[in-house]
């Protein structure tokens, strides 16, 4: 399956599949690559494959993010590595790609234990970049 | 000119998610580097329970003349990076190495017993130690979250006297195994059995949940139990600990009574342990819940002075008006201590020697999950030594050193012992 970004770079599955492999932890409730106005890549079957809890409050969530991308957009340059917020019972964690506004973006459960799960959103973010070069 | 034998070590990873495939690749690595190991310890997170037995299986099959043994543990460090998912095997090939093996079961139940149980295998295989330098390296299932009124919990707030709840807390412990390690019950009896070794450490547990731990005892997979591998060889031994990078902040505290051997604190101060943990901290008791309970302590450990030594806590479990650390408190004078990132990195910078053929490091998982992915950075750190490494991620870790007679069973500390 391929996946189109908006400047019309295809990407391959290898991203997805890193996508996959980071939703298969329990705490990992949804994941994705994206940037302002568009995902870029979904996991390999898109939204069914996020965590059934979080289908509820995806709307809102994605509307949220996508506030968060106008600031990426601001300061990536800049240097801007990370970003998160809390909404209700969830915490959506924004790892940015180098000199791009695109970021790995992952949501949680608010009271998930974070320090192990940041340790392989890193992995995944290194894997994406290995894959983007 | 004497042939000096080639110590050859090596730590391989995997992070298939199939069992069959994690026992091809690493049984493979292991392999290509012409290992024929006398020994494999072999760690994986949490995530691996259903694959077990088949990674257990086919690593065995692929060496089967070699010892293996591990657990789980909530994270590691090679060479190859970070890793809170995955499996990771070290391996070690050296004729001047005897070793033998021990397990003991049902270390909640009868703590005392799976320890004689553990050291009466290992003391017969022993024949007479060539070597001087000797090691007992051990892996013990860590504390679970207990079970009370059916319901598995670390936070009880409730008015049922204090008798009540220790005894339903032993009931969880001891008949259904749920609860205290009693890993300071364990490590009593094998430093009086080993006083001759450095005794070296952790408490097997899972990914910071408490919920279950597994041991890996050659091929067969054991909860609840307590491993040994007693090593003697004439590679010297480098030992060295830390706290990690904890301060002091001036609150301080005294324990004034306990209960169950010092797993439950009753009294601070001679107040209700509950209470005046809560006034000491200036925290409101209504923002502890089970969910909330990990996220505040972590970042405010008690320190108190055992053998000389400083040893950290936290509070994991608060029933009624009495807590709990998991492990047993055998000091009563503490004080509060607080944590930081760069002092947890800095912790890492003089632990190793420069220059080892092997060294194994036991960190707290606590550090883990305080650093997240900032632990790269301890990465960065190691990879400047000139050593093969392992760092694993598990909690509590122990060591017993022979030179000055210390024990220590505690948290959010650091330890390493490298073969020179």
């Amino acid at each position: 399956m391929l996946h189109i970004v908006g400047d019309g770079i295809r990407m391959d599955d290898p991203i997805a599949k890193v996508l996959d492999d980071l939703l298969k932890l329990e705490d990992i409730l949804a994941c994705m690559v994206a940037r302002q106005n568009m995902i870029s890549v979904m996991p390999s079957d898109g939204t069914d494959s996020f965590k059934p809890e979080i289908h509820q409050t995806w709307d809102i969530i994605h509307r949220a993010m996508e506030d968060v991308f106008k600031v990426i957009r601001e300061y990536s340059q800049a240097g801007l590595t990370e970003m998160e917020f809390r909404l209700q019972d969830y915490e959506a964690l924004f790892y940015v790609f180098p000199d791009t506004e695109n970021a790995l973006v992952a949501i949680i459960p608010a009271l998930a234990n974070k320090g192990l799960l940041e340790v392989e959103m890193e992995n995944a973010r290194r894997e994406i970049l290995q894959v983007m070069e | 000119m004497e042939n000096v034998p080639e110590f050859k070590a090596t730590v391989e990873i995997s992070r298939k998610w199939d069992g069959n495939e994690v026992a091809e690749e690493i049984v493979n690595k292991i392999k290509n580097k012409n290992l024929n190991p006398k020994f494999i310890l072999l760690f994986t997170t949490i995530h691996y329970k259903n694959e077990f037995e088949k990674i257990l299986t086919g690593i065995k099959n692929g060496f089967q003349n070699s010892l293996l043994i591990g657990s789980t543990i909530a994270g590691f460090i090679t060479s190859e990076g970070c890793f809170t998912r995955g499996v990771t095997a070290l391996s070690v090939d050296y004729p001047n190495m005897e070793i033998s093996v021990g397990i003991g079961r049902n270390t909640k139940k009868n703590p005392e017993k799976a320890a004689l149980d553990c050291t009466a295998m290992i003391k017969d295989q022993k024949k007479q130690e060539t070597w001087k330098n000797k090691l007992l390296l051990d892996i013990i299932s860590a504390t679970t979250v207990p079970q009370m009124f059916g319901k598995r919990t670390s936070v009880f707030i409730g008015n049922l006297p204090t008798a009540v709840l220790a005894k339903m807390l032993e009931v969880s412990t001891r008949r259904f195994q749920l609860g205290a390690g009693n890993i300071e019950i364990i490590l009593d009896k094998l430093v009086e059995n080993f006083k001759d070794r450095y005794i070296f450490g952790i408490g097997a547990n899972d990914n910071n949940k408490f919920v279950s731990n597994y041991q890996f005892y050659n091929g067969n997979v054991e909860k609840n139990s307590v491993i040994c591998l007693s090593i003697s060889t004439d590679k010297k031994l480098f030992f060295n600990e830390n706290i990690g990078g904890l301060k002091p902040t001036g609150k301080t505290l005294r324990i004034t009574d306990k209960k169950l051997d010092g797993l439950l604190i009753t009294k601070i101060n001679d107040r209700p342990a509950n209470d005046e943990f809560f006034n000491i901290m200036g925290w409101d008791k209504d923002t502890i819940n089970e969910n909330t309970l990990f996220r505040k302590i972590l970042y405010y450990p008690f320190v108190y002075k055992e053998n000389g030594a400083l040893h950290p806590e936290i509070f994991g479990l608060f029933l009624g008006k009495s807590i709990a650390c998991g492990n047993l408190m055998r000091g009563d004078d503490a004080e509060i201590y607080s944590s930081s990132g760069k002092n947890i990195l800095e912790s890492f910078r003089n632990l190793l020697p420069e220059k080892a053929d092997l060294s194994i490091i036991l960190s707290c998982s606590m550090i883990l999950e305080t650093l997240g992915r900032e632990i790269y950075k301890i990465k960065k750190t190691l990879d400047e030594h000139s050593t093969c490494y392992l760092l694993i991620f598990s909690g509590p870790e122990h060591f017993y050193n022979p030179e000055n007679n210390v024990f220590m069973n505690r948290v959010i500390s650091n330890q390493v012992i490298s073969f020179i």
